[in-house]
């Protein structure tokens, strides 16, 4: 029934008009996959927007085969071209627009498979102009390189490929005549303080000498930071490198940055010459950190220095492959087992604490955030949660909420019927929403509601680019009517959550099954005919009479999930959880694109759809748009400080026990625990001031009181000392971070401030920002170097630039 | 390190901010003409919303007392049900509110745990509104398969819902208290305080299309927004000015500057809440009493402090404990007396603050329950149902009666009888099907609160649907 929209509904009318900014146009966005053999015969994905049937692709003037699976992606075949080097990747639509991507596709160097542990660093070196191989079609990874070329490949990755340095003048170095090779190179390297030569007594550069280890460090590093950096003593980490060495402090912090662990066991070997594969991987880890930095915000519950330097080493769709492939930490049924719904008699305090409260599971999520190798599946199952809702406010415990994670789990890159299906017939959701106990003669609407509008549909129609579709009169079109629900209520009847002996130490009690999916009584199922969507997209669709509840049930959601919302609606939901509140419709349509069809086909891939929201340039490239960006929820928030700083127990003798959730309820989100099936926050929460009409959902729960209380979180983990051990409390071990690097920068607060800028912030805090904590720093005592980090870490944690991840 | 840590909390704007330096910041956020506002509020309104949550069975809450209706009552509830509250004068029996002029003859009774409430009741300072609740339409049984009824009826979340939204017929992420406020919130120009204050978190009833609710906790008035970990040393003073000046730099980017400017509204509250009042009133220590408490201390900071000085303020509170479907009887009977001893308290310190004409308390809860008991003696209770009486509290309020919509049996107090005239159908089990609508509830207190009746549908945008838009038990104000 249609009646007078409220009030809220502004929100979404002005989400509407916001959307409404860039229509839908012709674009080649970006290419997956972007490099392979000279020979050709890769086979690509090209995404963009409007791709029409019959449009071409060259790569470099070749043409290249190409067949378009939908108006968002071209699949297309790599023609062969000359190794080592990038070709341009232009597609034209028959008769119509035409799009490039520049440098779109890269040639690999002979020398160079695919399978080199040296491709991707090598591929970003020439993408980065640095350097076009060794000739031939060779990047010659194995020889070494000389102090001579590292001068042109380091002013290359200071100042861009286009740099070119001013004559030299050959009055410098006495080895190197003005028109020496890379002379012009080495006298401005040293010009600008990088270098200070080999020797003196005459000044020399030792230009043909290779460049050793130890060198590299200092030089990489002074570019990175700027020559008047000045890195903090050496504490002793590699056993031959002594921390008298005068390289020793450029060597360790390259240790620190994980740019490199050594040369095997403890050893750096700071005269051991570099080869020119290792140095690609030196300079991609180095200089490539403030992308990868960022592309972790998107993708994990938060960037360290590890998980920025094992990503470099692979580049994107490695990195996103080993994701896939991780071990998934969840919630394992052996770990939350079943116990009987009436709490035993002999089940202690610290019994119930464990198997009764919400405890050790919100514990265990906080674990797998900080711990868990499948932080890319953790992400998007979070998301996947909170569209697909079950709360601990109706299913308190443990053992009936670790099943329903698991589906979320296992299936957050698989397909998304799976979700719908499983979800569906969870005991937790049939409990939650109701479903258990609909039946025939008492139809429960409740669950036939919520997985349309909530899970899957929305109450509106939409674009497939996210808009709303309206009728003549600019209003929405709804997507179905109460009527629609009647019948699809009597498909989710007969169902209930059956009884199974219970596990030890249980074992003679009887326990609600909450792990397998729920049982069906044909007695109770509405066993009439039903049509689905009758008169409205998607329907009519006819469930013949006398069916068994697990057909109509399989038709049911065959019908909702081919539905034409459920990619934008969903990708929408995605978007907005990893990436930005106000995605363009050009980019909610790519990734609706890849779940209407990967590629091979097949609808509702969630892997696909994934790849498609973090690989897109919405999300890698830098933003200008003002309204990018969300701001961080609780949970992203609180697991992005303790991961930066390495979370561990109190005393740092092991892992921190996760008993997080405390300070996630201060900042107003119960963690497992929704207020309702409407989630954390308000899917069309607009950013004040709501007149502004941008979203902002994560502002749901930002509020006087919890945006105050994410400032004393980091005063907690900082002047506070972190949490503390309380041997028989909630937090046995406490939680603290690691302050060992911050307090050796704090003698020069600005390098404090730099590194926490970047750490932090992948580098883009303001001036105006870095300036006033500066100040800040500098009025702690400079013999208090702990203080010095607590202040510098408080500040840049609060700074609303932190908040939000742009 | 690590201990005393608690005891070391200090306000935002704590010693280590100057006076001028927190001018400054309340001119920058537009406060500087609180200043400029008369010292006590001109024409102060306040509506204090208590949620009971989970479901307040108000069949034994308001019970008939004269003897067919209360025969029919014991007849659903039999004394072994366990579930029968005793006749007046009976051990453990009702509290008689006698005869309301609005049911002729018939008597009635307060649960006994409702001492306090009963004497107010009697004193004209609390009215009864019965078998209230979410409506799209008016519905009887005969027509109920006709009607459109609110979704996902008996649903604890989803009729949570409806009450606070006034939107029976669809999901909507605004409630009325957060639109009243929206409406009248010229009543309250140039204060930056907001109008709605929560001290229970941002239910939906608070969320209005503008204006954040405060929300706040228990406690020290001057200590529930505070940031930890200042106490006044240089650097302190240092990390404090690089905090505050950082909110006002970086704001290119949208959602960067409503993080500083949510920010800023909290720690400007928290100046604003610069001391924690005191009231003669002795509340209970009880979690409601805790609330209401809190509630009387920002009215009288409001009416004392230039900084708020607001004329109209809305409140929500929320008391726990009420889904009873076993142990009703012990369970129900604690959550009355918290609930009535707290009412009443605050009752007081209203008239303490001389505004007890100016402040109106109503209830809401889920939904009423089954007439009909469940469960086995010793576990009693009864389950989800929908109708429920409710109580509305103030000076303002026309006391000492009894408010409805005739139902099925032609008074505005259902037939107690499990399956007759006003259940839900003639097989179910005593749920009342409401006579009067949330929204009518609900525009009767905004319309006095000073909603105007132009405002009124955006309020309660399904109000058109009822033949009255509001009850007698309170007159309309003025609008702003």
């Amino acid at each position: 029934m249609l009646t007078k929209k409220g009030a809220a509904f502004a929100l979404v009318s002005l989400l509407a008009a916001g959307e409404s900014r860039a229509a839908t146009s012709f674009q080649v966005a970006y290419v997956s996959g972007t490099s392979g053999p000279a020979a050709g015969g890769t086979a690509v994905s090209i995404y963009g927007n409007q791709f029409v049937s019959g449009a071409s692709v060259t790569v470099g003037g070749a043409t290249a085969s190409a067949s378009v699976t939908s108006s968002t992606r071209i699949g297309a075949t790599m023609p062969g071209r000359a190794a080592g080097a990038l070709y341009d990747i232009t597609v034209d639509n028959p008769g119509g627009a035409s799009g490039v991507i520049p440098g779109g596709w890269f040639t690999d160097f002979l020398d160079v498979a695919q399978s080199s542990p040296f491709h991707s660093p090598v591929e970003t070196m020439v993408r980065d102009g640095i350097t076009s191989g060794c000739g031939g079609g060779n990047y010659c990874p194995s020889s070494s390189i000389t102090r001579a070329q590292m001068a042109v490949f380091l002013l290359r990755a200071g100042h861009g490929s286009a740099y070119v340095p001013p004559p030299a003048s050959g009055a410098i170095f006495s080895d190197v005549g003005a028109s020496d090779f890379a002379a012009d190179w080495i006298e401005e390297l040293y010009t600008e303080g990088i270098t200070g030569g080999c020797a003196t007594g005459p000044l020399r550069y030792c230009p043909n000498n290779p460049i050793t280890r130890g060198q590299m460090a200092a030089f990489l590093l002074k570019v990175y930071h700027g020559n008047s950096y000045a890195p903090p003593p050496a504490q002793g980490v590699f056993s031959d490198v002594a921390v008298t060495l005068p390289l020793a402090p450029w060597i360790e912090e390259l240790a620190r940055l994980s740019v490199t662990a050594g040369c095997g066991g403890t050893a750096y070997c700071p005269s051991n010459s570099v080869t020119r594969g290792q140095m690609a991987v030196f300079m991609t880890k180095t200089f490539h950190r403030p992308e990868a930095t960022r592309f972790l915000e998107q993708a994990t519950w938060g960037p360290s220095d590890s998980e920025i330097g094992a990503m470099l080493g692979q580049g994107y769709l490695p990195w996103l492959a080993a994701q896939n492939a991780a071990a998934q930490s969840s919630y394992p049924n052996s770990l939350f087992p079943l116990w009987p719904n009436d709490t035993p008699a002999t089940c202690d305090d610290t019994c119930y604490n464990d198997n009764y409260s919400s405890y050790r599971i919100q514990n265990r999520f906080f674990t797998n955030a900080l711990y868990g190798p499948d932080q890319l599946r953790q992400r998007v199952s979070w998301a996947l949660h909170k569209v697909v809702v079950v709360s601990e406010e109706a299913l308190p415990y443990p053992f009936e909420m670790a099943p329903y994670l698991r589906v979320l789990d296992q299936n957050a890159f698989g397909n998304y019927r799976d979700i719908l299906y499983q979800a569906t017939l969870n005991p937790a959701m049939g409990e939650y929403l109701n479903m258990d106990t609909s039946t025939k003669y008492d139809p429960n609407e409740n669950y036939a509601r919520e997985i349309m509008q909530l899970f899957a549909i929305g109450t509106e129609l939409l674009n497939q680019d996210g808009t709303t579709q309206n009728d003549g009169g600019g209003k929405p079109l709804p997507s179905y009517d109460q009527a629609v629900i009647d019948e699809f209520k009597r498909v989710y009847t007969g169902w209930y959550i059956d009884e199974t002996p219970c596990p030890a130490p249980n074992a003679a009690a009887t326990c609600y099954d909450w792990v397998n999916p729920m049982s069906y009584d044909l007695d109770l199922h509405d066993t009439d005919a039903k049509t689905l969507f009758a008169g409205f997209p998607g329907g009519p669709v006819v469930l013949p009479a006398d069916q068994s509840g697990t057909q109509d049930l399989n038709q049911t959601i065959d019908a909702i999930f081919n539905h034409q919302n459920v990619g934008p609606y969903l990708a929408r939901e995605l978007i907005h959880s990893l990436v930005t509140s106000n995605p363009s419709p050009d980019y909610v349509e790519r990734v609706a694109g890849s779940f209407n069809d990967n590629g091979t086909g097949q609808r509702g891939s969630l892997w696909a759809m994934v790849k498609a929201i973090v690989l897109d340039p919405e999300a890698r490239n830098e933003p200008t748009d003002p309204i990018y960006g969300h701001l961080k929820e609780p949970v992203l928030y609180l697991n992005n400080v303790l991961r930066a700083f390495r979370a561990m127990s109190e005393d740092r003798s092991t892992e921190s026990d996760g008993n997080i959730e405390p300070f996630a309820r201060e900042l107003g989100q119960k963690v497992w625990k929704p207020s309702s099936v409407f989630s954390y926050y308000p899917q069309f929460y607009a950013a004040p001031p709501a007149s502004a009409g941008v979203l902002g959902p994560e502002f749901g729960i930002m509020n006087s009181q919890t945006s105050l209380k994410r400032a004393n979180f980091v005063n907690q983990m900082t002047f506070w000392g972190g949490i503390a051990a309380d041997p028989t409390g909630d937090s046995p071990l406490g939680t603290s971070l690691d302050y060992s690097e911050l307090t050796l920068l704090a003698s020069t607060p600005a390098n404090l401030v730099d590194r926490l800028n970047r750490l932090m912030l992948h580098g883009t805090m303001s001036d105006e920002l870095r300036a006033s904590i500066i100040t800040a720093v500098n009025a702690v005592d400079a013999g208090d170097p702990l203080r010095r980090a607590y202040q510098a870490l408080y500040l840049v944690g609060v700074a609303s630039q932190y908040q939000v991840q742009r | 390190m690590t201990q005393s840590r608690r005891e070391f909390l200090v306000r935002t704007t704590c010693a280590a901010m100057s006076a001028a330096a927190a001018q400054a910041s309340l001119q920058k956020l537009g406060l500087m003409n609180l200043y400029a506002r008369p010292n006590a509020p001109s024409d102060y309104r306040a509506m204090v919303c208590i949620f009971m949550d989970g479901g307040n069975d108000s069949n034994n809450m308001i019970v008939p007392t004269d003897a067919a209706h209360y025969a029919q009552y014991a007849t659903a509830r039999p004394v072994n049900s366990g579930l029968q509250i005793p006749q007046v004068g009976q051990p453990g029996g009702l509290v008689s509110v006698g005869a309301p002029a609005s049911l002729g003859g018939r008597t009635f009774g307060f649960h006994p745990s409702l001492a306090e409430l009963a004497t107010l009741y009697s004193q004209n300072r609390i009215g009864v509104v019965s078998n209230v609740g979410p409506l799209v339409e008016p519905v009887t049984q005969a027509n109920i398969d006709a009607k459109q009824t609110p979704y996902s009826l008996f649903s604890h979340s989803d009729q949570i819902d409806c009450w606070q939204t006034a939107r029976a017929d669809q999901r909507i992420a605004t409630g009325w208290g957060g639109r009243a406020a929206d409406v009248t919130l010229g009543c309250n120009s140039g204060s930056g305080f907001p109008t709605v204050t929560t001290i229970s978190g941002a239910s939906t009833f608070c969320v209005g299309a503008g204006q954040r609710p405060l929300a706040i906790d228990t406690g020290a008035l001057d200590q529930v927004l505070v940031l930890n970990g200042f106490y006044g040393s240089p650097d302190d003073v240092a990390r404090k000015t690089s905090m505050d000046y950082a909110r006002t730099i970086d704001r290119t980017a949208t959602l960067i500057a409503a993080a500083s400017d949510t920010t800023q509204q909290a720690v400007d509250i928290g100046a604003a809440l610069s001391v924690d009042p005191t009231l003669t009133t002795v509340f209970p220590a009880t979690d409601l009493g805790n609330q209401l408490l809190q509630v009387a201390k920002v009215m009288k900071l409001n009416l004392t402090s230039p900084q708020l000085s607001l004329n109209r303020q809305i409140f929500y509170v929320e008391q726990g404990g009420y889904d009873t479907h076993q142990d009703q009887n012990t369970d129900q009977a604690g959550r009355f007396v918290e609930l009535s001893q707290a009412m009443n308290a605050f009752y007081a310190a209203t008239a303490e603050l001389g505004i007890s004409d100016r402040v109106v308390t109503f209830t809401l809860s889920d939904f009423g329950r089954t007439l009909e008991p469940s469960g086995d003696n010793g576990s009693v209770g009864s389950d989800h149902g929908w109708g429920a009486h409710h109580f509305v509290m103030g000076d303002a309020v026309a006391g000492g009666n009894f408010y409805g919509t005739p139902g099925g049996n032609g008074q505005i107090f259902p037939e107690l009888v499990v399956g007759g005239v006003d259940d839900v159908s003639q097989y179910d089990r005593g749920r009342w099907i409401p006579t009067t609508s949330v929204e009518q509830y609900g525009a009767t207190l905004a319309r006095w609160f000073g909603v105007s009746a132009l405002d009124l549908p955006s309020v309660f945008p399904l109000i058109g649907n009822f033949p009255v838009q509001t009850l007698p038990f309170l007159t309309p104000g003025t609008s702003c």
